[in-house]
């Protein structure tokens, strides 16, 4: 009886405060750790400006999805040339940009033309150093030709850097960015967050989920549980604070997938100085370090190790982690072989990110003293972290994630333009082969061929691959478990009920 | 009255002038370089020069400083090398929400404080004093940020009664104060305790003045004595503090911003730093100095009309 009066009396309060049942929820808010600066994807490389923008707001010929495949976007089907060199593309027809104007090669013509030659406006111009020109055929087709066949331009295309823009308003692209996605920005409160509204002219206005997406930008990695627990944040596709991964993993009300980011965590130990030019020295370094008892320590086991500069999701992916293994006799043996029988002082400097860099550092140093190094942890802020070890290549020891997809290359850049010092002509030589071949199977084997070389030399102290830490109410569905490029794509993002 | 005003006024100019150039010559000597921390690792040199050129880096310095001190003087504040924005928009939006916390946090530490120390002053040595001073202890001694964060584990995550962040002054006053509440709470803990000591023991000195004697002489009751004569005299060195802590909650805002993820003042000048928006740090900072300046200056005048006598001196 009392049961049954208790339940009338909550459905009348229930009823009273106007408690409709399970209304579909029409908005949703994603936290993210970084703010985009500006909204430009393609002037600026900010990876937050692409979480923002790619996908929700701009689209590009090409499109990638949450498993790296290449699929059509604003470009509905392409042909490749027999020699490689000239791709041309049929465009989608009825696509109109969020301010009314309609879509078509033209626009493709302005967009990939200022990211293009010697005077591209692109923040990585070397995404698209292979393209040589771009032409509209008609107003549904345009062609590009590339100084040399490319296998990754397609890619690269799918990519925020080469999302197509819109000529009438690119002069405030940065703080009002008019794209053909689903989304326009409603509000824009700097510092704390964006709101995306509907784009009313939308081709597919049915398949449009959300009437709003917050994207709130939360800097504190207590912040950001708190945010989510307390039901304020919705979805963080990647939650800074690993330590928390537990508690949300025990309770009900949250999903936590762990899934992977393109981000090689490598500890660069600067070949212009000695001793780290001793490739010894390096390999007693590698030696040294336990780099599952690294991820189990600095991300509670959700990282996997990595034995050289690769994503291991990728197909191409060669496991290299057993050329080194954690041997701390080992790396004694060859510290006394190279000359330093007890050890040497170094510095270590770490950058901000708390989790991989400050936590994964002090675990470093340990295992780098279980075998006489002796490293001093210098922790510094992300524009000094860029103005000495990244440009001005002033550091020993120092670590960082590179998050950029299949940037393996960057090894080739030579000891005058990157702060690694490295300089392997083989190497480079197979990275330049790598350029100009499109055979996937083929381009597969000089991808293995690389990796091998710079894992044989160290080129980095590899350490491990990034995760993608996502949490998020256990009712949001559709969004992406791994990150192939750098996007928060929630166009297929929807409520459960 | 006017010459003092003046000399104050003279004093703000002077502050605000060595505040800016302390400022802008630190700015200078930090490294870091706004372009390249913007465009990121990937970016290309070239990328890097071409944003350097944009945002004006490679002019001299002096040149650099004369042009924001020119801008300063008919207020304009240059845009932010960051969001693109004016810098002035960027700040008045954010002191919507800083100057009301600072407010809050400062009328919550007082109407706590005042009573409290009344209370411990009329029960000198007494249970109730006690109680007071071992709270005046604690709250001196927990960090704000700590007690914020237990504030936002009990109310926002536990209980669910409150949220995080900030709504916006459109969700309504009551959903903005709302909001306001805990961080402001967090912020006046330490503040509340430490007037309240000051508070406690300023009533004392004036209770053992001779006009309070002669006041309950002529026959006034103790609860008259204390709200006209003791109170209204210890108010001097209260409102003193109350000045000076002014200046403490700003300073406080920045962390309890941090923790609460409020897009106030002090969240955007950490983020600020972070990015090398020299545009926005050192407008914020003068702007700052130019708010506690002000607050001193609103402090002295308020003595002038507490206690007739430093006008006549």
């Amino acid at each position: 009886m009392g049961t049954v009066r208790n339940v009338l009396l909550a459905s009348t309060v229930a009823f009273a405060i106007g408690w409709a049942p399970a209304m579909a929820k029409t908005d949703l808010v994603v936290g993210m750790n970084l703010e985009p600066p500006s909204l430009d994807p393609t002037t600026t490389a900010a990876a937050a400006v692409d979480e923002v923008t790619y996908a929700n707001i701009f689209e590009g010929l090409t499109r990638i999805n949450e498993n790296g495949e290449i699929l059509p976007g604003l470009a509905e089907s392409w042909d490749i040339s027999d020699d490689g060199l000239t791709i041309t593309f049929t465009l989608r027809q009825g696509i109109v940009f969020a301010d009314g104007s309609p879509f078509d090669a033209d626009d493709v013509v302005f967009s990939i033309g200022r990211i293009i030659g010697a005077d591209s406006i692109s923040a990585k111009p070397q995404l698209f150093t292979s393209i040589a020109s771009v032409d509209k055929v008609d107003d549904n087709t345009v062609t590009i030709t590339l100084s040399e066949p490319n296998g990754l331009v397609l890619f690269n295309l799918g990519q925020g850097d080469g999302v197509i823009v819109n000529e009438a308003t690119i002069d405030e692209i940065g703080t009002n960015p008019i794209g053909t996605g689903p989304y326009m920005v409603g509000e824009r409160v700097e510092g704390d967050h964006i709101t995306l509204v509907r784009n009313p002219n939308y081709r597919d206005p049915d398949s449009v989920y959300f009437d709003t997406v917050e994207f709130r930008f939360i800097t504190d990695s207590g912040a950001m549980t708190t945010s989510v627990l307390a039901g304020d944040v919705d979805y963080f596709p990647n939650i800074a604070s690993p330590e928390a991964l537990a508690a949300f993993e025990n309770d009900p009300r949250f999903e936590v997938v762990v899934g992977t980011t393109e981000g090689e965590t490598v500890m660069a130990a600067n070949w212009r100085r000695e001793p780290f030019n001793d490739p010894l020295v390096r390999q007693a370094i590698m030696h040294a370090i336990d780099r599952q008892g690294l991820v189990d320590a600095a991300y509670f086991g959700h990282a996997t190790p990595i034995g050289t500069h690769f994503a291991p999701h990728n197909p191409a992916y060669v496991d290299l982690t057993g050329l080194y293994p954690y041997d701390p006799d080992r790396a004694r043996e060859l510290l006394a072989e190279a000359g330093y029988p007890d050890g040497f002082s170094t510095t270590f400097i770490l950058p901000p990110p708390a989790a991989y860099a400050r936590r994964g550092g002090e675990v470093i140093q340990s295992y780098l003293a279980e075998v006489g190094i002796d490293a001093e942890l210098i922790p510094v802020e992300w524009a000094q972290w860029l103005e000495g070890p990244f440009r001005g290549y002033d550091y020993d020891l120092t670590i960082v994630s590179h998050t950029e997809p299949l940037d393996i290359g960057i090894y080739a850049l030579g000891p005058d333009d990157y702060y690694f010092g490295y300089d392997n002509p083989t190497f480079n030589a197979v990275i330049d082969e790598l350029r100009g071949e499109t055979d996937p199977s083929a381009r597969a084997v000089q991808y293995a061929e690389a990796q091998q070389i710079i894992a044989e030399d160290l080129s980095s102290i590899f350490l491990f691959q990034l995760p993608q830490l996502g949490v998020r109410n256990a009712n949001v569905q559709g969004v992406w478990a791994s990150r192939p490029i750098q996007a928060n794509d929630i166009t297929g993002a929807y409520w459960e009920e | 009255m006017l010459s003092f005003l003046a000399r104050r006024f003279l004093a703000l100019v002077g502050t605000l002038l060595a505040a800016s150039a302390i400022v802008f010559l630190v700015l200078e000597v930090v490294p870091g370089d706004p372009a390249l921390v913007q465009l990121g690792i990937d970016a290309s040199a070239e990328a890097v020069e071409r944003r350097r050129e944009e945002l004006g880096l490679n002019q001299p310095a002096l040149v650099r400083y004369v042009d924001w001190i020119g801008g300063l003087l008919v207020l304009d504040f240059g845009n932010s090398f960051t969001y693109e924005t004016p810098v002035g928009q960027l700040i008045a939006q954010r002191l919507t929400v800083t100057l009301p916390l600072a407010f809050l946090a400062l009328l919550c530490s007082t109407l706590i404080a005042i009573p409290l120390g009344m209370f411990a002053a009329a029960n000198r040595n007494r249970f109730g004093d006690y109680g007071v001073m071992t709270f005046s202890q604690i709250g001196v001694a927990v960090p704000n940020f700590w007690f914020g964060i237990l504030l936002l584990v009990l109310f926002a995550v536990h209980w669910q009664i409150f949220n995080t962040g900030f709504p916006g002054w459109d969700a309504g006053l009551f959903a903005g104060l709302k909001a306001l509440l805990l961080p402001a709470a967090a912020l006046a803990l330490g503040e509340a305790a430490i007037l309240a000591r000051i508070a406690r023991s300023a009533i004392l000195e004036t209770m053992r003045e001779d006009y309070v004697r002669t006041a309950r002489a002529k026959g006034l009751s103790r609860g008259q004595v204390m709200v006209r004569h003791v109170l209204r005299n210890a108010l001097i060195p209260i409102s003193t503090i109350v000045g000076l802590q002014f200046a403490l909650l700003l300073a406080g805002s920045i962390v309890i911003e941090e923790v609460f993820q409020l897009p106030g003042l002090g969240k955007l000048l950490i983020q600020a730093i972070g990015q090398r928006d020299l545009q926005v740090i050192k407008n914020a900072v003068v702007l700052i100095a130019v708010l506690v300046v002000f607050v001193n200056f609103l402090v002295d005048a308020l003595y002038a009309a507490i206690d007739p006598r430093p006008k006549q001196a």
